[in-house]
C-alpha cells in the first residue's frame, strides 16, 4: 500500500478486463490513473472567440486502500475538489481512468454507474447549501434509501432514526427542516445521508472548513468514529494541512492540477520535500506565540498562476526559489525519495537540504516543544 | 516608501487633541442589539477593550460571538437594524458615540482605517482602483485628482502591488483576491489612520497569500505606530500576529490577556477548550479529537449566568444563575469566570 503513487500506473489492461471478478480486498478500493479534467471555456465577443482550456486536473494518479484515508490538500484552484468529483464521475474526466473495486467507471452504463454509486458517496463543504431547505430531515436522509431501494418503506423511518443516532442527532430531528439546525448539525445530516446507503468510499470535500473550531473537532471525531465502526475509506479533501494531518493515513499535495508530493502522513509531515509543500507548511499559522515569532519563517512570494495557461515544465517554478532552466523545459515526474514517499521535483534533495522556507526547522521545533 | 506614506498632507491631524498616556481606543461596556420583527438579538452584551498606539489586539471568537459587531461599532458601522444601546467608545479621548454623523464621517476611513473580510466584494466593481483612492483622498485630505493618483501609486507600491502606475487604472475584477486585499489595505492606510480595524482580513484567502497579507499588516503597524484590531477566528493568527487578545463568547468578553499569558496560562475554561480544539501540524493521525460539546448559544434572550455554562465541564450552579464579572486575576489578565483554572498558589494550566 505504500507505493500508491506508482502502483496504480502499473495496472495492466488484463486487470481491467477481469475487474468485475476482483473482490474488494484483492486490490486497492480506488485507483485513479492519469486523471485529467479540462474545462473548455469560450472567450467573449468577436475577437476573443478562441477557445481556452482550464487545466483543472492534469494527470493525477493515486490509490486508496480499503479502510484508509487519503488526504488531498492544496490551495484553491489546485484541482482537489474537481478530483474528488471526477472520482465519483460527477464530473466526466477528460482522460484517465477511475477504478472502483477494480471496475472502470467509464465503461459502466448509466444504470450500472448509478447502482455502483451506492458504494461511493460524497459530503460537501457547505453543510446548509447541500440540503434541500424544503425537505424534512427525514426526507433528506430517507432519499438515498428510497433511490437505492435499500429499506422497505415501512422500515424507513426506523432506519432514519438509527442513522440520526449514529451521527449524534436526536430522533425528533426527523420532522424538522434544515434551517432549524446549526452548521455543525447540518453537516451531521449530510454525513447521515452519505452513510445511509452503507458506502465503502466517502469523498469528504472540505467537510469542516465552514465550521467553527469547537464544532469542527466534533465532526472530525464523528467521521473518525464512523470510519472505525463502518470500515469506511475516505478521500479527505481540505486546504488545512493541520486538519488533513489529523485525519489521513496518506497525503497528496496538489498544485495547479498536479500532485507534487504524495507520502505516508508521518513521512510527509516530518520531512516535506517539494518546495511547494514546504511553502505550504511554512504558511500555516502556528498556535504558539513563541514558536511563530522567534523562528521567523519565510513566506513564499507570488500567487498561483492561471490554470488557463499553466507554466511549462514544473508548475511551481514561477514561485520557486530553486527554479532553474531545467524546471521550465522538463516536467518533473513523481519519483521516490523515501519509502512510499514520492516527489515531483528535479531538486528535491536540495530543497530539503536548503530548507527554503524554514519549514523543517519549525516542524522539528514544534515536534520537540509541542508534544501536547 | 514608508516615509512617503507618512509625509503628512497636513489637514486633519491638528484637529485632534493629543491623547497623551490614555489608550488610543478605549471601548467601555459596549452594548449592541439587533431588533428584529419577532425577536431581539443581543449581539454584544458588555464589551470592553483598549488599544494603544503600536499595539495589535486580536479579538477571537466563534461565529455569532459578537467579535465583528464589537469592532465595527468602533467605527459606528453596525449594520441595520443593529443599534448601539450603551457604553462608550473613546478614541483619542473623544466619545465617538456623541459625535454627529458628519463628524463621525471624518474619522471613518480617516483616523480609523478598516479592512473588511471579503476582498472580493469590498471594492466597487464598476469603478477603477484609481477612483476608489480619489474618493477617499478628496474627502479626507482634499487632494485633487493628480495628487490623489500620485499618492495612490505610492500607497500601492508600499503594499506590494507590482507596476502600480498601470494597475491603478484597472477595475477590481482584474485583480486576484490577494491583490484586491492589498488594494483595500492601501485604501485603509491612505489617510494615515491611527487605528486599523481588520475584520477577518485573510479568511477568504489561501494560506500562502494569508501569510503575505499578515506580514504586510504587521509591517504597516510597526512603521506607522498604528493601533490595530485584528478580528479572527484563527488562534494561529493570533499567536503570530497579535500582542494582546480578547476572547469573546456569546457577546461577552470571556478572557483578555497578553498573547503569551493567554497561550501559557489560559484561565477561562472556554479559552482552554478553544486552544485544545485548534488543529496542529504536530498532532499525529488522530482517533480522539478534543472538542467542546454542544453548540454556541443563540443570543436572542438576555439571560443571567455565564453564557458558556451549558457547555462547560467546570460549571456549578452559580454559573447558571449569576453572571460572572470581568475581573483582573493578574496584571493585564482579566477573565469572567466563577471557576477559573487558577489555584490559590497561582496559575495552573
Amino acid at each position: 500500500m505504500s507505493d500508491a503513487g506508482a502502483g496504480a500506473a502499473g495496472m495492466t489492461e488484463a486487470a481491467v478486463a477481469d475487474g468485475r471478478a476482483m473482490a474488494a480486498g484483492a486490490g486497492p478500493l480506488l485507483e485513479v490513473e492519469r486523471l485529467v479534467v479540462h474545462y473548455h471555456v469560450r472567450g467573449m465577443g468577436r475577437f476573443l472567440r478562441a477557445h481556452e482550456t482550464v487545466h483543472a486536473v492534469d494527470g493525477v494518479t493515486f490509490a486508496l486502500e480499503s479502510g484508509q484515508t487519503l488526504g488531498l490538500v492544496g490551495e484553491s484552484g489546485c484541482g482537489k475538489s474537481t478530483t474528488g468529483r471526477a472520482v465519483l464521475h460527477l464530473e466526466k474526466p477528460t482522460a484517465g481512468r477511475v477504478r472502483f473495486r477494480g471496475q472502470d467507471l467509464a465503461q459502466l452504463s448509466d444504470h450500472d454507474l448509478t447502482a455502483l454509486r451506492r458504494y461511493m458517496q460524497i459530503v460537501f463543504q457547505d453543510p446548509i447549501g447541500a440540503l434541500n431547505p424544503r425537505h424534512t430531515v427525514g426526507q433528506l436522509i430517507g432519499e438515498p434509501l428510497r433511490v437505492h431501494d435499500l429499506v422497505p418503506r415501512s422500515l424507513r423511518r426506523q432506519r432514519v432514526e438509527q442513522l440520526l443516532d449514529l451521527v449524534g442527532l436526536p430522533a425528533d430531528a426527523v420532522s424538522r427542516f434544515p434551517h432549524e439546525f446549526s452548521g455543525g448539525q447540518c453537516q451531521r445530516i449530510g454525513i447521515a445521508r452519505a452513510i445511509a446507503v452503507e458506502p465503502s468510499l466517502v469523498v469528504l470535500d472540505e467537510p469542516v472548513s465552514a465550521l467553527d473550531v469547537s464544532v469542527q473537532a466534533q465532526i472530525l471525531q464523528l467521521l473518525s468514529d464512523l470510519q472505525a465502526r463502518l470500515g469506511l475509506s475516505y478521500l479527505f479533501i481540505a486546504h488545512d494541512l493541520a486538519v488533513v494531518g489529523q485525519m489521513s493515513d496518506r497525503v497528496a499535495v496538489m498544485y495547479l492540477g498536479k500532485i507534487v508530493e504524495i507520502a505516508e502522513r508521518d513521512s510527509l509531515y516530518a520531512r516535506p520535500y517539494h518546495p511547494y509543500t514546504q511553502a505550504l507548511f511554512s504558511a500555516v499559522p502556528i498556535p504558539d506565540p513563541r514558536l511563530s515569532r522567534e523562528h521567523r519563517r519565510v513566506v513564499v512570494s507570488g500567487e498561483v498562476p492561471s490554470s488557463l495557461e499553466p507554466p511549462s515544465g514544473c508548475r511551481f517554478r514561477t514561485r520557486c526559489p530553486l527554479a532553474q532552466h531545467r524546471c521550465a523545459t522538463e516536467e518533473p515526474l513523481l519519483g521516490p525519495v523515501a519509502d512510499g514517499h514520492f516527489v515531483a521535483c528535479h531538486f528535491a534533495e536540495e530543497a530539503v537540504k536548503r530548507d527554503l522556507f524554514g519549514t523543517l526547522e519549525t516542524v522539528q521545533l514544534a515536534g520537540a516543544t509541542g508534544a501536547e | 516608501m514608508a516615509d512617503n506614506l507618512l509625509a503628512s498632507a497636513g489637514g486633519p491631524t491638528a484637529l485632534f487633541a493629543q491623547a497623551g498616556e490614555a489608550p488610543l481606543l478605549d471601548i467601555r461596556d459596549l452594548q449592541v442589539s439587533f431588533r428584529l420583527e419577532r425577536s431581539t438579538i443581543y449581539a454584544v452584551q458588555g464589551f470592553s477593550m483598549q488599544v494603544s498606539a503600536g499595539e495589535r489586539v486580536g479579538v477571537v471568537g466563534e461565529s455569532g460571538s459578537g467579535k465583528s459587531v464589537s469592532a465595527l461599532s468602533a467605527m459606528r458601522m453596525v449594520p441595520a437594524p443593529g443599534r448601539i444601546t450603551g457604553g462608550q467608545i473613546l478614541f483619542e479621548g473623544r466619545d465617538l458615540l456623541r459625535l454627529s454623523s458628519a463628524d463621525m464621517r471624518r474619522y471613518r476611513g480617516g483616523r480609523i482605517g478598516m479592512v473588511p473580510q471579503n476582498p472580493l466584494t469590498s471594492l466597487n466593481p464598476v469603478i477603477t482602483v484609481q477612483a476608489h483612492f480619489r474618493e477617499v483622498l478628496k474627502l479626507h485630505l482634499s487632494l485633487n485628482r493628480h495628487a490623489a493618483d500620485e499618492r495612490a501609486i505610492d500607497l500601492l507600491r508600499a503594499v506590494g502591488i507590482p507596476d502600480p502606475a498601470k494597475r491603478i487604472r484597472e477595475y477590481p475584477h482584474r485583480l486576484s483576491g490577494g491583490q484586491r486585499q492589498r488594494v483595500i489595505i492601501a485604501l485603509a492606510m491612505a489617510c494615515e489612520p491611527r487605528l486599523l480595524i481588520a475584520d477577518e482580513p485573510t479568511t477568504a484567502l489561501d494560506v500562502t497569500i494569508q501569510a503575505q497579507i499578515l506580514e504586510l499588516i504587521d509591517a504597516l503597524v510597526e512603521r506607522s505606530n498604528l493601533g490595530a484590531i485584528l478580528i479572527t477566528h484563527n488562534l494561529g493568527i493570533v499567536a503570530g500576529h497579535c500582542d494582546r487578545v480578547v476572547v469573546m463568547y456569546a457577546g461577552r468578553v470571556m478572557e483578555s490577556a497578553t498573547v503569551y499569558d493567554l497561550f501559557d496560562h489560559p484561565a477561562h475554561p472556554y479559552t482552554v477548550g478553544l486552544l485544545r480544539c485548534v488543529p496542529r501540524l504536530t498532532a499525529t493521525r488522530g482517533r480522539v479529537f478534543a472538542a467542546i460539546p454542544g453548540q454556541p448559544p443563540q443570543v436572542t434572550r438576555l439571560r443571567t449566568g455565564c453564557p458558556f455554562a451549558p457547555r462547560c465541564e467546570r460549571a456549578t450552579e452559580k454559573c447558571h444563575s449569576d453572571t460572572p464579572p470581568l475581573e483582573e486575576i493578574a496584571p493585564g489578565h482579566t477573565i469572567a469566570c466563577w471557576n477559573p483554572l487558577v489555584t490559590a498558589t497561582g496559575r495552573v494550566s
